[in-house]
């Protein structure tokens, strides 16, 4: 004990020695995208990387909490919402201002513009402008003749009353209004995506594309842009004129992107201490979990995407939903994200994973025979004694008979998936047949919408899900309401086996959409997944994503749903210390 | 000369626009387009319209063509889909230079390693020495870079830490010129490892032509005679017999130029260097239309250059060949 | 010294011939397994284990099966390719030098026209085009293509790929060869006597010039073998769970430093087999060449 306090006090001395050195240098985080962010402007964004660079540099409305993404406070201090829920109305605050960052010196200078209910206008305006083309407007269809503003003829002489009528308007310089087309009780969280956010006009009418440029570009949170090498790395400076610091709590004065895109690369660039964090190949997870340092160093954490196997209900054998949900049961989804992902994925019994609102993950009411014993399921054992028996009572005893196509698009980590679930299946049904096909990407979508002839869609495929927003309704709904939305595995009212359960799943959904009591809205929600993925068994959900990190232990970090490198810390000593 | 010169490049220009026109009509009949889809969410078929108008992707095709070749004409090849706010200019600009370090390294290490290797086991034929020589060679072509490359990485990266895992030393912002890097160690270190990996094929196959080809150049006549005057062992096969013999290695360094230099997509790849190989591919996954064309051309061109460089390094090595 | 050129190369030839009726007859009964047979509990084996004289890959696949049946794919992606490349660059270059200067002229135009093309690109263009027209519903003429295709586990596509490729140099080579045959004195015999085209092509041309041209397909075999390889490796290539070489590498080589002989088999495999070939063709060019005999 005693040498202890000895040490800490030697390790204080000397830091306090080493603070006038410590202090000139810069804390710099090093992190690896995998990629070049395809963009850096709000309205254009689509993809993870390109949002994770944009949410350093421009705030929302709202922000999403870490521990359960419910909206919480960032631009907007408080908000009011009317009783029907279609008017949403913004206080913002009225500290935050414009910053430009010097690309050769790294120096941020505040200018003299606030951040304020115009700039939001203008961004949403903008995003939803069809000459911009964003590909995300239509998440904010929602508002009141943002569809019509959004496919408008330019040329059109109304052009000017159709934007002028989109619902959203700056009350006053620091208070902003949306009228939304029907209640949305999620609407909060919309509020918070990159495609409604303050965008700098002035900027953008000067630089035209160009503007997201180093030098050219003016931003609002918390790290500005300084140097961005395209396809080689990005230099992000901290924003001092950030309000926030204390309260976010981070000391990372820089942070230097690379675009590596091999993860085998990364990790070995990790290993090397030429990052501080890195994802893991999944070769070598075995190996990571094994290793008495890397072990340590090794986070995994539930990432709200869900994995699953879509029927074409509409195509036999899958047509009878005895043989779908006999499918579900017979694949052990334990073995599998144990053996093949091992990424400590979980096994998903619904569609929407934890955190989203309104989902029942893991819940055994719900398809227990997808969840092992300790989870509270059934255990892979009975299931598959459930889905032979069920499969015999289709017609199809030890899958005799059984014949169809299992579809993925062109992906290592796909074929394993599959490989592994056809091996289960010709297990418990060892007489079936079933052929494994691929497809590249682009194509693969086109032949699994919802268009395209039966005779040529796969009775089984397969996707993958993440949310836009953390709510059931970019899930449940938005992905499969057979009457508005993209309805893949074609379920129908006149379905012979399910039609009167599909109706009532439709049914649910629209209602929870307006519904705004959270507790009615939960409970709508889980008997929509319980008809989804047990009754009617359109999808096998198969697991939820994790996040598989390796952080250095000189990194403190937190788990927002985007990173929130404001609130990172890096213990410079220690780093110092270990790569000497 | 110069005749023969003009004459070579009027020739390219009708190869330019079939090879134009082929990647075209190639890329567009593959199904699927450009905009159908942000990740796995069908886009709005309104969205998808603006985005259509917006890229001039609604005109008929031939539409589309001509306007590509008659932008490409003054040297603008376009926007890019994919990288929105980025043309393909920027994309060529910054990665060209880069694949084409990587590459003439390469190339250099490849000659430097390759013609001495060919010439020893030429002059020694059937010794030890040549068996080693082409045994090494050999062995050298017949390893595949997605072998080699994480192979180099794992020893000398991660266990010896001698040379950085990864990346490039320079970034296109550093260049001279927008082309020469400065070779500082930091340039060097990280080209090493990538160098090896590229050169070895190519050093390989050029040591087996060198010595292929010194060796019937050796039983020429004019080398009896150069031995018959009395001149002696290296210094005629060197002065004499190499520099004929080089000809069969000029034949095949020129498509081998424009293949290394616009980028060897795997090595590229594994090294996580920024350079154009990537685009290759990723154009075509993404249906990135202007990229596809662009990088094509950038190939085409360079392959037009390398081949029309061969043939006149012919007059070089043998006078006897004459353009006219 | 000759000697020992012929027992190197005999010894390699040796080698690739022995390769060749194992991959194509013999190795399904030396494959102990299915090469696409997986099994959990026997994921990621060292060589060795019990069963698994090569050990397992990810799935649990037996790796000496896989890469038996690799060997068949990289195998006839090699004869097919190299004799599509023979056959047609062998026509068009006889037809080429045998016809009239004028027709000569127009085809070897041809011939540089395309020579200017950049053939890597148009492969990969080509192979996206056909993986992704062969699994959208294709009907007619495609809709067979592909019915084939699939019945080869995706290798039909590549071949043509490969065979398009290739050709080109075949046929310059060809006609040069034919263009010298041409004007020696037993060609002029021939004619004197009476012999018609078709007789002197195939009597006399074609037998004194197919030496130079098999060995320039042989040497080109081991690049096939490699251009497959790359193909599968940016997942343009063969369809899995089809075993070949590229893809079992492209699959595993993240994995080498953990489980390194799913990545190293199937590259040694490649090396050697490249390595056979490319030896054979030395040899065979080394001994047609009686100028490079050593002395």
């Amino acid at each position: 004990m005693r040498s202890m306090r000895g040490l800490l006090l030697a390790i204080g001395i000397i830091s306090l020695l080493l603070w006038p050195v410590l202090a000139q240098d810069k804390v710099v985080l090093r992190r690896n995208l995998g990629t070049e962010p395809p963009t850096a402007d709000p309205a254009l964004a689509t993809d993870t990387t390109s949002v994770e660079i944009i949410e350093q540099m421009f705030l929302g409305l709202t922000d999403l909490a870490e521990e359960d993404m419910s909206p919480i406070p960032e631009l907007a201090t408080s908000w009011e919402i009317s009783d029907d829920a279609t008017q949403f109305t913004f206080h913002m605050r009225k500290d935050v201002y414009w910053v430009h960052c010097d690309p050769e010196t790294g120096e941020v200078t505040e200018l003299d513009k606030v951040v304020n209910a115009h700039d939001v206008v203008y961004g949403v305006l903008r995003t939803l402008d069809p000459r911009t083309a964003s590909d995300y407007a239509y998440v904010l269809y929602i508002l009141k003749g943002a569809s019509d503003f959004n496919t408008a003829d330019p040329e059109a002489e109304n052009f000017e009353e159709l934007r002028a009528a989109v619902g959203v308007e700056a009350v006053d310089d620091f208070t902003v209004r949306f009228t939304l087309r029907t209640p949305a009780a999620y609407f909060l969280q919309i509020a918070s995506m990159w495609v409604a956010r303050p965008q700098p006009q002035w900027v953008i009418e000067e630089y035209g594309e160009k503007w997201t440029e180093p030098g050219n570009i003016v931003t609002n949170g918390p790290y500005c842009m300084k140097e961005w090498v395209h396809e080689d790395h990005m230099v992000m400076v901290k924003n001092p004129y950030w309000p926030d610091w204390d309260k976010a709590g981070g000391n990372i004065d820089e942070i230097y992107f690379t675009m590596v895109q091999e993860t085998s690369t990364e990790f070995a660039m990790y290993l090397n201490n030429e990052l501080d964090l890195s994802a893991v190949p999944l070769p070598e997870l075995d190996n990571v979990k094994s290793d008495p340092v890397l072990s340590q160093e090794l986070t995994i954490r539930p990432f709200p995407c869900t994995y699953y196997y879509g029927f074409t209900t509409t195509k036999p054998p899958v047509d009878d939903p005895r043989v779908r949900r006999a499918l579900s049961m017979a694949i052990d989804r334990k073995t599998l994200v144990e053996e093949v992902t091992k990424g400590g994925q979980i096994p998903a019994n619904t569609f929407a994973p934890g955190m989203i609102f309104g989902n029942a993950a893991l819940d055994p009411d719900i398809a227990p025979w997808a969840l092992p014993e300790e989870l509270g399921g059934w255990g892979y054992e009975r299931a598959v004694e459930e889905a032979k028996r069920l499969m015999a009572e289709a017609g199809y005893p030890d899958g005799e008979g059984l014949e169809f196509v299992l579809m993925h698009n062109v992906s290592e980590a796909h074929a394993r998936i599959a490989q592994a679930i056809q091996a289960m299946w010709l297990e418990a049904f060892p007489k079936a047949n079933i052929r494994i096909e691929t497809q590249e990407w682009k194509v693969y979508l086109q032949t699994i919408e919802k268009d395209t002839p039966v005779e040529n869609v796969p009775a089984v495929w397969r996707l993958g899900w993440c949310q836009d927003y953390p709510d059931e309704n970019n899930w449940v709904h938005e992905v499969f309401n057979p009457v508005e939305g993209s309805n893949r595995p074609r379920m129908s009212f006149d379905d012979p086996y399910v039609g009167d359960l599909v109706k009532r799943f439709s049914d649910l959904t629209l209602r929870a959409q307006l519904e705004q009591d959270p507790v009615i809205r939960q409970q709508l929600y889980k008997e929509a997944e319980k008809l989804l993925c047990d009754d009617i068994a359109a999808i096998a959900p198969i697991y939820y994503y994790t996040q598989v990190v390796l952080t250095k232990p000189w990194l403190t970090r937190h788990w927002h749903d985007t990173n929130h490198y404001e609130t990172w810390s890096i213990d410079v000593a220690a780093r110092e210390a270990a790569i000497g | 000369m110069g005749k023969y010169i003009i004459r070579r490049f009027l020739w390219a220009i009708p190869v330019l626009l079939a090879i134009i026109t082929a990647t075209f009509l190639l890329a567009h009949s593959i199904p699927g387009g450009p905009f159908d889809y942000a990740g796995e969410k069908q886009l709005p078929e309104s969205v998808r319209q603006n985005l259509m108008r917006k890229y001039r992707l609604d005109e008929p095709i031939y539409v589309q063509l001509g306007l590509w070749i008659w932008d490409a004409l003054r040297f603008d090849f376009g926007p890019s889909y994919y990288s929105r706010g980025q043309t393909v200019n920027d994309i060529l600009r910054r990665t060209f230079p880069i694949s084409a370090q990587l590459g003439i390294l390469s190339l250099l290490l490849a000659l430097l390693i390759g013609i001495p290797a060919g010439t020893i086991a030429a002059v020694k034929q059937n010794t030890p020495l040549d068996y080693t020589a082409t045994f090494v060679a050999i062995l050298g072509v017949s390893i595949p870079n997605m072998v080699l490359g994480p192979l180099l990485i794992w020893i000398f990266s991660v266990h010896l830490g001698w040379f950085p895992a990864a990346r490039w030393g320079v970034d296109y912002t550093q260049l001279y010129l927008g082309f020469f890097p400065p070779l500082t160690h930091k340039f060097w270190s990280h080209a090493f490892l990538p160098m090896i990996t590229l050169g070895t094929a190519y050093s390989a196959s050029i040591a087996r032509l060198t010595r292929a080809s010194l060796l019937q150049v050796i039983r020429e006549d004019y080398m009896r005679t150069a031995k018959a005057k009395g001149l002696h062992g290296f210094r005629v096969i060197v002065v004499h017999g190499l520099r004929n013999s080089l000809i069969p290695v000029a034949t095949v360094l020129g498509p081998m130029f424009a293949g290394i230099v616009t980028g060897s997509l795997i090595v590229e790849r594994i090294f996580g260097i920024p350079g154009m190989g990537r685009y290759f591919v990723d154009s075509i996954t993404n249906r990135d239309y202007p990229v596809i064309l662009g990088t094509t051309l950038v190939y085409s061109v360079l392959l037009v250059l390398g081949n029309l460089l061969v043939d006149l390094s012919y007059a070089w090595l043998d006078p006897r060949i004459r353009y006219d | 010294m000759f000697v020992i050129v012929m027992i190197i190369m005999a010894i390699f030839a040796d080698n690739s011939i022995i390769a060749l009726p194992l991959g194509l007859e013999v190795k399904p009964l030396i494959a102990t397994k299915h090469y696409a047979q997986t099994s959990f509990r026997n994921r990621d084996k060292p060589p060795g284990t019990p069963g698994f004289p090569l050990g397992t890959d990810y799935l649990g696949r037996d790796l000496w099966s896989r890469t038996v049946y690799g060997t068949r794919v990289s195998l006839s992606v090699a004869f097919v390719a190299a004799t599509v490349s023979l056959v047609v660059g062998l026509t068009y270059g006889v037809i080429a030098g045998f016809s009239s200067p004028a027709v000569d002229n127009i085809m070897m135009r041809f011939v540089d026209f395309l020579y200017g093309f950049p053939l890597l690109i148009f492969i990969i263009l080509l192979q996206a085009y056909f993986k992704a027209v062969s699994r959208a519903g294709a009907t007619g003429f495609m809709g067979i293509l592909t019915q084939i295709d699939r019945a080869m586990g995706g290798l039909f596509f590549v071949f043509i790929a490969l065979g398009l490729l290739n050709w080109i140099g075949m046929a310059r080579l060809a006609r040069g060869q034919t263009l010298s045959v041409k004007q020696r004195e037993y060609i002029e015999a021939a004619r004197a006597l009476g012999a018609s085209n078709l007789r002197i092509v195939f009597r006399h041309i074609l037998p004194n010039i197919i030496g130079p041209c098999v060995v320039q397909e042989t040497l080109a075999i081991p690049g096939y073998i490699l251009t497959e390889a790359f193909l599968s490796f940016i997942g343009l290539g063969v369809t899995p769970p089809t075993p070949s070489w590229g893809l079992m590498i492209s699959d595993t080589y993240q994995a080498l430093r953990v489980y390194p002989w799913e990545c190293l088999i199937p590259g040694a495999a490649l090396t050697f087999t490249t390595l056979a070939f490319n030896f054979l063709g030395d040899g065979l060019r080394d001994a047609l060449d009686p100028r490079l005999r050593g002395s």
